[in-house]
């Protein structure tokens, strides 16, 4: 009769840890599926930032190089067609420097 | 005949006590090897929370990132547009400079000095409008 018991006992246990492993592999599925959500999640966001910040490079060239040509290259070359001017008082100049309302100013 | 009926019963549940033994035995081994399995499942459970915990972080600051670089476009936007307006300025004088040096000395001078020239690569019309100047 004892044995009995305990056959049954340990049956029971058996099945009762095999339903317990059951819930317990569904609800690791689930998160195993959040997490592969939140990676996703991750993915999409790492993405829109590498496009803002390629956006960001190409503002930051557009700057730059339009920094270099109005401090730069620009007044230098404003600077020289101004001397040439005066100089050779060449008319070709002067109507091109007054088209971009520069004025020809001798030092 | 009783006598016979006795011993066949008492035979039984002899032996039915013997099968209950070895089935107790497996269906301990089995509870065991299940008990250990579902501790198995315990550890990466918590492993996987601790990760979408980790993750959570992630994601949140990755967001605060990506707010951050929206707002610096739309800062910048501004700077932007005005750059482009000086771009498009000197291009236009630059480009005009070019044209005039085919026909004027002092234009060639300085188109020469500063090494102005039209982008290679660029389309006709556009090659026009942007012209690369080196002091």
């Amino acid at each position: 009769m004892p044995i009995k018991l305990v056959s049954t006992a340990a049956s029971s246990l058996a099945i009762l840890f095999s339903l317990w492993f059951l819930v317990s592999s569904w609800n690791n599925q689930n998160l195993q599926r959040g997490l592969q959500t939140q990676q996703d999640e991750i993915q999409t966001h790492q993405l829109a930032i590498q496009s803002q910040q390629q956006q960001i490079q190409a503002q930051q060239q557009l700057i730059d190089s339009a920094s270099q040509l109005a401090n730069q290259v620009g007044p230098s070359v404003i600077r020289d067609l101004q001397a040439l001017q005066i100089q050779n008082k060449n008319q070709k100049i002067s109507s091109l420097l007054r088209k971009y309302g520069i004025e020809a100013k001798p030092n | 005949m009783d006598e016979y009926t006795n011993e066949q019963m008492i035979s039984q549940t002899q032996a039915s006590e013997n099968i209950h033994l070895p089935l107790a035995l497996i269906a301990f081994a089995f509870a065991v090897f299940v008990f250990a399995q579902i501790s198995s499942l315990g550890q990466n459970a918590r492993s996987m929370k601790w990760q979408a915990e980790n993750l959570d972080r992630q994601i949140t600051s990755l967001a605060d990132s990506e707010k951050n670089l929206t707002q610096l476009i739309k800062q910048r936007e501004s700077l932007v547009q005005q750059s482009q307006q000086v771009q498009a300025r000197y291009t236009e004088l630059l480009s005009d400079l070019i044209n005039l040096a085919d026909t004027d000395a002092d234009a060639r001078a300085v188109v020469d000095k500063y090494k102005i020239q039209r982008q290679q690569n660029a389309p006709a019309s556009e090659s026009a409008a942007k012209p690369q100047a080196t002091p």
